[in-house]
Parts: C-alpha cells; sequence; structure tokens
C-alpha cells in the first residue's frame, strides 16, 4: 500500500509537470476512447423520431440536434446551447403562439445548412400516425382526425429559420413538448423515406449517414456494444475541435461485474448504483461527481376500494364513486404509518447517509420546493393515537398481533385485523431493503406488513390495475422540471389499466390548484412557486403516497480523464473536450 | 430403424402443435402486458397506447392472434403488388403483412422492432462459441475421469476425483463467475473481466484469437458437466467392471486394461448416451447466469429479456425453436441408444 | 449372457411368498449399511448433511432460546456489524438482522425445497420411467410427447406465471421445480428398463407367469436403485444450487423470506465493505452440495452387490 501510494504521488507530480505540455498536444480525435456501460439493454432503434429507450436517445444524442436545448448548470431551457438550434424565442400575448428562431450558422456534417425543415420532417412524420413513436402524445389530434390528448394544435415553418408552435390552450406545461422531437436530415429522410413514414419502422438499425453532433458512425454489436467516431466536422465543440476518438457503450448486465470493470479502468466513465459509492468514493485513482437524484422512492397507496377497480371520471367526465380502501380509506392511518416509519434511518442504513428525505412530491433541487414544509415526525405514540382516533386497537394486548377494527373504523367492518400487502419490484435491492425496514417498523405499532417482491411486469399490472394495497417504487422526473402533478393526483389519470393516478387520490381543491398552476397568464415563476408550494403541502398532509427519499447519484470517471467537470444531471455536456491519458 | 424414425417425426407434428397451442395461452394468461411496459412514463398519453396496441395487434382477439403467427394473415390484406406492404392500412394496424411460422414467419419483435427468428439466429454463434466449448471440456475430462475413478475404485484418485471433481461445482455459478472475475480480473489482472472480447468497431476476430476470454465463463460452465459426467460415467463403469462378461474376458487372462477400456468402456456409455440428445438442444438455450454474469451476448439474454418485457414473437420463436431441437435432439437420443446398445430393437 | 443383476435376483423367482422376499432384501440392507458405516467419508458427510437439518430445524428454538434475537427485525441503523460485534455471532446483515439467525431460517427454506422437490420429481420419474419402460408402445409415445412439449416450453417462462400466479414462496417452488425436474432421471430410468427387461431373469420370470407389475416392482426397481440413489443425492444439491440461481435472476425466493440463495445474492453486492455476509452462505450452500455428491456416491458404492467388502 505504501508503495502504491508513493507511485501515486509520483504520478501525479508527473501529471502536473506534464499538464501543459499535454494541452498543447491534445488534438482533434486524439483525447483517446472513452468506454462506458449501460445494465445490458439494446437500443431499439437508430432512428431518433422512434426512439423511446434510454440507450437509443443516448446513442441518437450525439447525431441528432435538439430544437431548445436545456443549460447543463441549471438545467432549464436556454437559448444557445451548444448541440442545439434555437437561437431564441416568444411567446405571443394570448400565451398560445410560440415562435422560435433558429441558428444560422448550422449544417449536418454534409454541408447542407440545417433549418427548419430538418425539424418539420420530425414533427410530419409523427403527426402522421403511421410511425411507431410515442411522441404522438404532443399532439391534439393527428392527421387521420384522431385524438392524442396532447396540447399542439398545429407546428409550421414559416422560414427556413423559424419555427411556430400554435398550442389549443395556454398550459406552462406545455413548452416542454416542443423539445420531444430532434432535428433530423431532411434532405436525406425524405430521399430514404418519402413520405412513407410506416416505412421508418422498417428497418429501425438503419443509420443515416448524415449527422450533426460530437460522434458519428454507430458500429453496433447486439448485448455487446454501441461504437461511435469522432466527428472532426462538428461545430459546436468547446476547444474547437473533438478531442476523445471514439465512444464505446459497453452492455455489463450485472452491476457487481460492471463497478469491478470500472474499479479496474476498463471502464472509462459510469453510474455507480447506490449501493456501492461508498466503496467507490474510497478508492484511490477514480474521481466521482455526486448529487441529488432527480426523482424520489415512495410507498404508494391504494385510497379506492381493490377489489372492485374503477377509473376516476366517466365518459361525461363526472366522478365515479371508486368505494374505499379499508385501511388506507382514511387519511389518519395513513398519517400514523408516516409518524411509524424512521425515514431518516433507512436514509442512514441503507443510503450510508447518499440521500434526502423529502416530504412530499417535490425534490429540494425543484424551484417549487419549499425547505419550510414540516414532515410527520417519528413518534411511535402519536401513530397509535391516530390510530386509535381512526378506530384500530389492540384488542388482546399483545404487540405481536396486529391491531383490530373497532366499530369507529370509518371503511373496515369491526374485527379485521390491520394487516396488507406491500409489493416491490424484485431485483431492485434498494425497495427490497425499504419494504423491508417498513414492514419491520410498522411490525412495533402492530401493524401486520405482508412484503413481497415481485416481477416487474406483474407489478406494472397490479398497480396500473389498481387491485393492489400498497406499494414501494419511484418516480424519476423530467427535465426540465414540470411541477405540474395532475398525472399523478388528478381524477383524469386515474384509469384503470392505463393511468398514472393510481392511488385515486381525488382533492378538488388540489385539482384546483393544479389547473391554476398551469393556465396562469404568462407563467409567472413565482406565483407558480406558490401555487404548487400550496399544492404540495396539501399532499404532504394528506398522503396518498408514504414520500421516503431521493437518493444520490453518483458519476465516477477515472483519475486520468481530463476535463471531465459534470453538473447534476447532464454528466456529458462537455463530452468533446473529454481526453483519456493511460 | 428408418421406419422407427419416420413414426416418431410424424408423431412429432401433433407434439408441435400442441406446444404451439399451450405456450401461446401460457403466455397469454401470464401477467403483465407489453404495451403498458413499453410505454411506462407519464408523459404517453392513453391515446399513444391504444394506437401502439392496435399497431401491435396485441388487442385482437386471442384465436386470431394465434391463427395469424400460425399461417399469416395476407388472405385478409389487400396487397396486389406483393410487395410485402398492405396497400391500404388493415383495420389492425399491423404495418406489414404476415406469413406465419408455417412458412418461416415469426412475427417482429415488439419492442426490437426487427424479425424475430433473424434476432434469434444472429445470438447462435456466441451461444454456441460458449456452449460446445464447454460441452467438450466437460466430456473431455468429465467421461476419463470417471472411467479412471471406477478402474482405480477405492485408490486415492478415486477419493481425490471424488471430492474435487464436484468441489467447484457446489457453489452457484453466479457466485463462482463473481469470484473468478474479481481473483483473475480485478486482483490479479491476467483475465479479461467478461465480454466476448471483439474489437470495439467491426467484425469480431476468429475465436482462437480470443481464447482468453472464454477461460472463466468455460469454467464455470464445464464444471457442472464434469462433475456430473465423471460420476455418472464412474458408476456406469463400474456396473461393466462387475458385469459376469468383464469378469469372464479377465479369467480367458485378457489384461485388465484391454478390457476395461475396450469393451467395458464402451458399453459403459451407453447410458451417458441417452443425455446427449437433450445436452445437445438444451446448448441452444444459453446459459443465461453465466451469460448475465460475463456480459456474453447469447440467446439466453435475449431471451429473459424478452420475457420480462413481454415481448411475445421472440418467445415463441424462441419457444418454437427449441421445442423442435428438443423433439429432434430425443429422436436423435432414442436412436443412439439403439445403435450403442444391439439389444434393443425397435 | 448373464449380467450383474442375476445374482440379486435369483433367489426370488419362485415368488409368492413374501416372507422369502423381506429376507432377501433385509440381508442386502443390512449388508450396505455395514458398508456404509464403514465409509468414513460418506458418514462424515451424512453427519454434517443431518447436522444442517437439525440446526435449520431448530431455529425457532436457536434463535429465540439461544441468540434472543427477532431475525425479521430489521433496524436499518445496526447493518454490517462484523463478526462477534455487539453480540452478533456472525455479525448483522445490510438491514441489522442477526446473520446467524437468518443464515438458521433460511437453511429451513433452501434444504426443504431442495429435499421436497428432488422426492417430487423423483417420486414421479421412477413411476413413469419402469411403466413405460418396460410397456413401451402407446404409454410410452404418450409420456414421451409429454416430456417433450414440457421440456420445449422454457422453464423459466413456466417460472414467471407460476411465481405471479401463486404467491412466489417455498410451497410454489417446490411445486415447480419437482414438477419440471423429472424429465432427465425418467428417460434414464426408462433407458434402463428398456434394456433390463430383455434381460434373461426378467423373460424368466415373465415366462413363469408373474404378473408385469410384479416384475418391475421385485427386479427391475431393485436394479434400478444404484441410479435414483445417485440422482436423488445430486439433485438434492443441484436444487440448492439451483435455488441460488434463480434468486440471482429475480424468479427464486424473494424477500423478506431468506433462502442461503438469496442471502448470497444480495450479499454479493456488498461484497467488498461486509465479505462476512457473502462468505457465510457461500460456505453453506458449498457444504451442503458437497455433502450431497459423496452421499450419493457412497451409498451407490454400499448398495452395489457386486463391491468386494
Amino acid at each position: 500500500m505504501k508503495h502504491f501510494s508513493k507511485l501515486l504521488l509520483v504520478g501525479i507530480v508527473l501529471a502536473l509537470l506534464s499538464l501543459t505540455a499535454v494541452s498543447v498536444l491534445a488534438q482533434a480525435g486524439e483525447g483517446g476512447v472513452l468506454v462506458t456501460d449501460n445494465i445490458g439493454d439494446d437500443p431499439a432503434t437508430f432512428n431518433p423520431i422512434t426512439c423511446n429507450d434510454t440507450v437509443c436517445s443516448l446513442v441518437t444524442g450525439w447525431l441528432y440536434p435538439g430544437i431548445i436545448g436545456l443549460d447543463p448548470a441549471t438545467g432549464s431551457p436556454a437559448p444557445m446551447v451548444p448541440g442545439n438550434v434555437a437561437e431564441s424565442w416568444a411567446y405571443d400575448d394570448s400565451g398560445t403562439v410560440l415562435t422560435i428562431n433558429l441558428r444560422q450558422d448550422l449544417a449536418w456534417n454534409d454541408g447542407t445548412p440545417i433549418t427548419s425543415a430538418d425539424y418539420m420532417w420530425s414533427i410530419t412524420a409523427v403527426k402522421s400516425g403511421l410511425t411507431s413513436s410515442p411522441r404522438t402524445s404532443m399532439f391534439m389530434t393527428l392527421d387521420d382526425g384522431t385524438p392524442a390528448g396532447g396540447n399542439i394544435t398545429n407546428i409550421e415553418a414559416p422560414d427556413d429559420y423559424t419555427v411556430v408552435v400554435t398550442f389549443d390552450h395556454p398550459d406552462c406545461s406545455s413548452f416542454n413538448d416542443v423539445n420531444d422531437l430532434p432535428l433530423v436530415p431532411a434532405h436525406v429522410f425524405s430521399e430514404l423515406y418519402g413520405t412513407d413514414y410506416a416505412s421508418l419502422d422498417a428497418d429501425p438499425l438503419a443509420i443515416p449517414t448524415v449527422s450533426f453532433g460530437p460522434f458519428k458512425d454507430i458500429d453496433f454489436s447486439p448485448n455487446e456494444r454501441v461504437s461511435l467516431i469522432a466527428d472532426p466536422a462538428y461545430p459546436d465543440t468547446v476547444l474547437g475541435y473533438v478531442s476523445p476518438s471514439e465512444w464505446v457503450y459497453k452492455s455489463v448486465p450485472d452491476t457487481t461485474v460492471s463497478v469491478e470493470q470500472f474499479l479496474a479502468g476498463e471502464i472509462t466513465y459510469t453510474g455507480i448504483p447506490a449501493e456501492r459509492q461508498a466503496d467507490v468514493a474510497a478508492t484511490e485513482g477514480v474521481k466521482t461527481f455526486e448529487f441529488s437524484q432527480n426523482g424520489f422512492q415512495y410507498m404508494g397507496f391504494n385510497l379506492a376500494d381493490p377489489t372492485n377497480p374503477q377509473n376516476g371520471l366517466d365518459e361525461e367526465g363526472n366522478a365515479i364513486d371508486q368505494g374505499h380502501h379499508p385501511i388506507f380509506g382514511d387519511v389518519r392511518v395513513r398519517q400514523a404509518i408516516a409518524h411509524a416509519v424512521d425515514v431518516d434511518a433507512m436514509i442512514q442504513g441503507i443510503l450510508d447517509g447518499r440521500g434526502t428525505r423529502i416530504n412530499t412530491h417535490t425534490i429540494p433541487t425543484s424551484w417549487t420546493y419549499d425547505p419550510n414544509l414540516e414532515g410527520f415526525a417519528l413518534d411511535q405514540e402519536a401513530a397509535l393515537a391516530l390510530l386509535a382516533e381512526a378506530g384500530w386497537v389492540d384488542d388482546d394486548n399483545d404487540v405481536s398481533t396486529p391491531l383490530v377494527a373497532t366499530e369507529d373504523a370509518l371503511y373496515a367492518e369491526a374485527g379485521t385485523p390491520l394487516e396488507f400487502t406491500l409489493q416491490t419490484n424484485a431485483g431492485n435491492l434498494a425497495r427490497e431493503r425499504i419494504g423491508q425496514t417498513i414492514q419491520s417498523q410498522l411490525a412495533e405499532i402492530g401493524i401486520k406488513v405482508n412484503f413481497e417482491a415481485i416481477e416487474f411486469g406483474t407489478l406494472v399490472d397490479i398497480l396500473t390495475g389498481q387491485t393492489f394495497d400498497a406499494i414501494i417504487i419511484g418516480w424519476s422526473l423530467g427535465l426540465p422540471v414540470d411541477p405540474d402533478l395532475a398525472w399523478a393526483y388528478g381524477p383524469e389519470g386515474d384509469l384503470v389499466g392505463a393511468g398514472f393516478a393510481f392511488t385515486s387520490y381525488n382533492n378538488p381543491v388540489f385539482n384546483e390548484l393544479m389547473e391554476q398552476g398551469k393556465t396562469i397568464p404568462g407563467c409567472d415563476i413565482e406565483a407558480r412557486t406558490a401555487i404548487y408550494q400550496e399544492a404540495n403541502a396539501i399532499l404532504a398532509n394528506d398522503l396518498p403516497y408514504l414520500y421516503l427519499y431521493a437518493a444520490n447519484v453518483m458519476y465516477a470517471a477515472q483519475e486520468g480523464v481530463e476535463n471531465w467537470d459534470p453538473y447534476p444531471n447532464f454528466q456529458q455536456w462537455n463530452i468533446d473536450a473529454w481526453s483519456v491519458n493511460d | 430403424m428408418i421406419k422407427y424414425i419416420l413414426r416418431r417425426l410424424i408423431q412429432a407434428v401433433p407434439t408441435f402443435l400442441g406446444i404451439t397451442i399451450l405456450s401461446y395461452m401460457i403466455m397469454w394468461a401470464a401477467p403483465g402486458d407489453p404495451v403498458s411496459l413499453m410505454t411506462f412514463d407519464p408523459t404517453i398519453k392513453q391515446e399513444t397506447k391504444e394506437r401502439l396496441a392496435n399497431a401491435l395487434g396485441v388487442n385482437d382477439p386471442l384465436p386470431i392472434q394465434y391463427l395469424r403467427w400460425l399461417i399469416g394473415d395476407e388472405w385478409k390484406v389487400i396487397d396486389e403488388d406483393a410487395d410485402g406492404v398492405p396497400d391500404e392500412r388493415p383495420a389492425d394496424g399491423l404495418t406489414r403483412v404476415r406469413y406465419g411460422i408455417l412458412r418461416g414467419d415469426f412475427g417482429d419483435s415488439f419492442y426490437l422492432r426487427q424479425d424475430a427468428l433473424e434476432l434469434i439466429v444472429q445470438r447462435i454463434p456466441a451461444t454456441l462459441e460458449l456452449s460446445v466449448t464447454a460441452l467438450i471440456v466437460s466430456l473431455t475430462v468429465g467421461l476419463p475421469i470417471g472411467i479412471l475413478a471406477a478402474v482405480w475404485r477405492g485408490g486415492w484418485f478415486d477419493q481425490f476425483t471424488r471430492v474435487g471433481a464436484v468441489v467447484g461445482n457446489a457453489v452457484p455459478g453466479f457466485w463462482m463467475g463473481i469470484m473468478l472475475i474479481l481473483f483473475f480480473g480485478a486482483i490479479l489482472g491476467v483475465l479479461p473481466m467478461g465480454d466476448r472480447g471483439c474489437p470495439t468497431r467491426g467484425e469480431c476476430t476468429p475465436l482462437y484469437m480470443r481464447l482468453d476470454h472464454l477461460i472463466l465463463p468455460t469454467v464455470v460452465l464445464s464444471l457442472g458437466g464434469i462433475a456430473g459426467y465423471s460420476r455418472y460415467m464412474r458408476a456406469s463403469m463400474l456396473e461393466q467392471i462387475n458385469s459376469d462378461y468383464i469378469r469372464t474376458a479377465r479369467a480367458k487372462g485378457l489384461p485388465n486394461r484391454l478390457v476395461w477400456f475396450k469393451h467395458g468402456a464402451k458399453n459403459a456409455l451407453i447410458p451417458i448416451a441417452t443425455f446427449l440428445g437433450p445436452t445437445l438442444t438444451g446448448l441452444i438455450g444459453g446459459a443465461v447466469i453465466t451469460e448475465t454474469i460475463f456480459s456474453w451476448p447469447g440467446m439466453g439474454r435475449l431471451l429473459v429479456s424478452a420475457l420480462t418485457r413481454r415481448d411475445y414473437p421472440i418467445v415463441m420463436a424462441g419457444v418454437v425453436v427449441g421445442s423442435i431441437l428438443t423433439i429432434l435432439g430425443y429422436i436423435i437420443s432414442d436412436v443412439l441408444y439403439a445403435v450403442v446398445d444391439p439389444r434393443i430393437r425397435f | 449372457m448373464a449380467t450383474q443383476a442375476t445374482s440379486s435376483s435369483s433367489t426370488v423367482v419362485s415368488l409368492g411368498n413374501g416372507q422369502e422376499e423381506f429376507v432377501r432384501s433385509e440381508s442386502l440392507m443390512q449388508k450396505a449399511l455395514r458398508r456404509l458405516v464403514h465409509d468414513r467419508l460418506t458418514m462424515v458427510a451424512l453427519g454434517i448433511v443431518l447436522l444442517m437439518a437439525l440446526l435449520a430445524i431448530g431455529a425457532p428454538f436457536i434463535s429465540q432460546q439461544i441468540l434472543h434475537v427477532d431475525y425479521t427485525k430489521a433496524e436499518p441503523l445496526k447493518s454490517f456489524f462484523g463478526i462477534g460485534e455487539n453480540g452478533h455471532i456472525l455479525g448483522t446483515d445490510d438491514l441489522g438482522r442477526d446473520h446467524l439467525a437468518r443464515l438458521l431460517y433460511a437453511g429451513q427454506v433452501s434444504l426443504s425445497i431442495a429435499f421436497f422437490a428432488a422426492m417430487l420429481s423423483m417420486t414421479i420419474a421412477l413411476s413413469l420411467g419402469v411403466t413405460t419402460g418396460y410397456f413401451g408402445g402407446i404409454v410410452d409415445d404418450l409420456v414421451i410427447w409429454f416430456i417433450t412439449t414440457l421440456n420445449s416450453i422454457p422453464q423459466l417462462f413456466l417460472l414467471l406465471i407460476v411465481s405471479a400466479a401463486l404467491a412466489p414462496g417455498p410451497g410454489s417452488l417446490i411445486l415447480i421445480l419437482g414438477l419440471l425436474g423429472w424429465t432427465g432421471i425418467m428417460r434414464l430410468v426408462r433407458g434402463e428398463t428398456f434394456s433390463l427387461r430383455e434381460r434373461e431373469f426378467i423373460v424368466a420370470a415373465r415366462a413363469m407367469g408373474a404378473s408385469p407389475w410384479r416384475i418391475m416392482f421385485a427386479h427391475i426397481v431393485p436394479n434400478l436403485i444404484s441410479i435414483v440413489v445417485i440422482s436423488l443425492a445430486i439433485d438434492i444439491g443441484a436444487l440448492i444450487l439451483v435455488e441460488s440461481g434463480l434468486s440471482f435472476l429475480g424468479f427464486g425466493i424473494q424477500p423478506p423470506i431468506p433462502s442461503w440463495g438469496n442471502m448470497l445474492t444480495g450479499a454479493t453486492t456488498f461484497m467488498r465493505r461486509a465479505p462476512h455476509l457473502v462468505i457465510a452462505p457461500g460456505i453453506l450452500i458449498f457444504i451442503t452440495v458437497l455433502c450431497m455428491y459423496i452421499i450419493g456416491d457412497g451409498i451407490r458404492d454400499a448398495f452395489d452387490p457386486t463391491t468386494a467388502d
């Protein structure tokens, strides 16, 4: 070990000495091969229009520009973000017409200028309804007249460098939909596919030769890797040239093996799972970057009758009586559970302290976060008192048996034991650990939890079918942050078998706030913040979910990677400047 | 003999049909739905899900789906220029004409959108690389160990192999694999930590140039075979050694070794032959765990991920290919049995 | 052509006399037992396995009365205690539960799954194998048809459905492993029966008017003992490994029910931080499986009628 640190010291000194020389020497394509990995999924397509998985989004992200970029430092939409084409944009007074001006200095790597026609090609293809792209959800109706559920009624390009988007009604959340589709080289795609948009799906792995990005030229081997090489023609670089010569996306399905491969230097940079962050942080020779995840874990309650799942609204938009869950129908029981579960101990014990407790559907990095919002303190007495008030008592003075319902219970028959099933997806170690901890902690106050880890596909069936009691999963929130939560708690999203408002929570005050929040004139940030903080305070008290924590995400790279400068959620924003020294 | 093989092949037809109906039904009875799994994303609206379900044809009644899968649907699609693209979009939204598995069309993967059979065939080279190597190693190591252990029964070799051959096989494969990667890859740094060792771009190099990548996964995969074959071979060989004809041969003065190896070993192989057919077909299925640990791009991983995504075309293509190979494997092994054991007549 | 089976069967060709047969099998049994007792390696293995079983059965008593711990009580703040720390003999796991107590309970689960599933598949394999091998014809064709069908459906698929239809637990896993695992041995038994039925002593018994069932049970089954016993022992060992492999893939016993397999799977992630969590279940699996192989071999030798003492 001594020898090792000595060597390391010598190495650092040498590296420092040669730093100036290196930065002079580094040239286009001489920055070495960057190797990263994923958990083994293959991209379903290399077509950016039909792409709907994380592997293909990452790969096509290198090849095709977006219209409005996100500033890596803030995570918010910004003009002139490298690799994106928007120069500026503005709404009209009605808040329904968005005009985007495009940069005029960009060209595909065959020299053809990038124009609004390139954006329109993607839009026209998806709006035709002939592709398999799930992005039809941005439009209100498709060309064949079928409703698609979105807010955009029309997109057109009056000239080569202007795009005009028309929305049906003002909605502050709809802005992000504009970014759902990237630009594609229209001159190439027209030649390949004409107007037969269905043929986009005929050969999903076909790769057009013309692109715009730091890398080009996909070479794909199923379940092994995707490789791209540097594109010297890319103009939007940090240093004035693309430094790495090649980017390899390896498929390493086992996370233990993946971390070991990284520690052994076979992988240049990667994300580290929560369970291994402490190991990697303590390892010499690697550098890490840690930040709070853009998402959170929670335990969701089914508030409606699980034996007879119903939609939130009927076809005329009237509320349907969904019945009540015998246990969770009563908010006091949910609050008692919040008093009894020790989330801080979970963060310490399960995440080694690498996580942040949350009390509502908002994470600390969001602009609607309210630092003053208090959660339920750990307090078993208070929990028991709330349960007693809700009509659940210990009938036999035996703590090892569950409490039972008395006549006072709102929705449970007298004599029913306080017992429910808690499910999560098998294979997610953190959630399995949360589940067992909750089971053990609730047993202490006389709530019997039957915890099950089941296969993900089966769990999705139970979840969207709304036949569950309680479930542990997580949400990852998109970027830029969209504070609208109607999809998770509003009755329109409460669709048996399809929607995501599966808790059947329905609070008119909350629904009204959601409506206000997205239709506020001019989308004034301060006014919206106040509205969403109020809505989140309601959730924190009503607890359709027991909000748990936002875990930390860790990126790690080999010590030798230069110019590695990650921001939260934007690890690779300046990848064209990186270089690896072996 | 030929009559027997023919009879078995004809019998295989109803077997095959039974398998397809049964697996199709089981598959649809299983919980989980491909469309909800592909669209488990709050930004995707209900309307889009409907559209996708129609395009995949999963909204049709089960018998229709089965028939389309089995015999195709071009009889109800207008396609006058016969270019495989319907002239008008069919009501069920399917984007291409199906010919059915009986004519070799297994449909397109829901998720990967490519021809399901092609996806399976793509994985065969990698799967065979690993499993054939493992089979060869387990036979060439396992059988001689079994024979020698029987011949030197009770001696140190017998005792040593009796424990030794199974030591490596007495820990779970995934654990063995991770430990080998950790020891030889991470700590010693002498062997690769997984994958086939192909270059990051272009065609894969020939197998002999990347044998180092085969060593660890082969060890993990063949330990079971070595233990199994050596134990069965030892038992089978002992029966032969103790049989009267061997004793007679020895009594007549033939040297021990000659009798044992020439006659005994040959006959002792008969029970082993029954394993061979199923083993050969089992190889095609791949080794899910070993492939996962060693990042090997084989068939097992494809099938498991198809299962977890409810990607039915791939799963069903796997079932069909698997069942055909299994049926053939059993016929071959029964025929082999008859060939090596002259007492059996059909 | 005489075969090795003659020696053990020639005395009972007379049939009809239960007493005679009883005496014979008794003496064979005694002989086997005597040999077994002298096979030290097998006896040690047997002893270890019995000890494991005893410890597993005694898990509730040991953890409550001796260790004074509740194996389900998760206290994340007390996780990853080392060996002997804070009175936990084998430390605590990733949720602060006593590792030793969990290993004992996991032993209950792992051992009973392996044992009962192996017994189930052996019963099916033996009865079907002997019947089809002896009668052949249409019964044989039917069973072979069934086996082919069963083997052609990916087992993972069946496991998936079962784990969804039944609550995933030890009971359903025993059922599914038992019902799926018999085909290999059944074919072995069937093949062996095939060749046995043509042998002289069977032909003789048939000529003397013995009923087919009598021939099967009195003459064929005893000759299959070695195959069956080896298979059973190896099967139990193999099933312990199968269970852990399924845990790794997410189709096995799921938390919170502990099994050696899922304890090992979970602990692999924490290999560098808490090696003892990986070593303990690993050793238990290793020793049990190894002992089962050794026992299989030892019993086979003991039952071999031609072994020189």
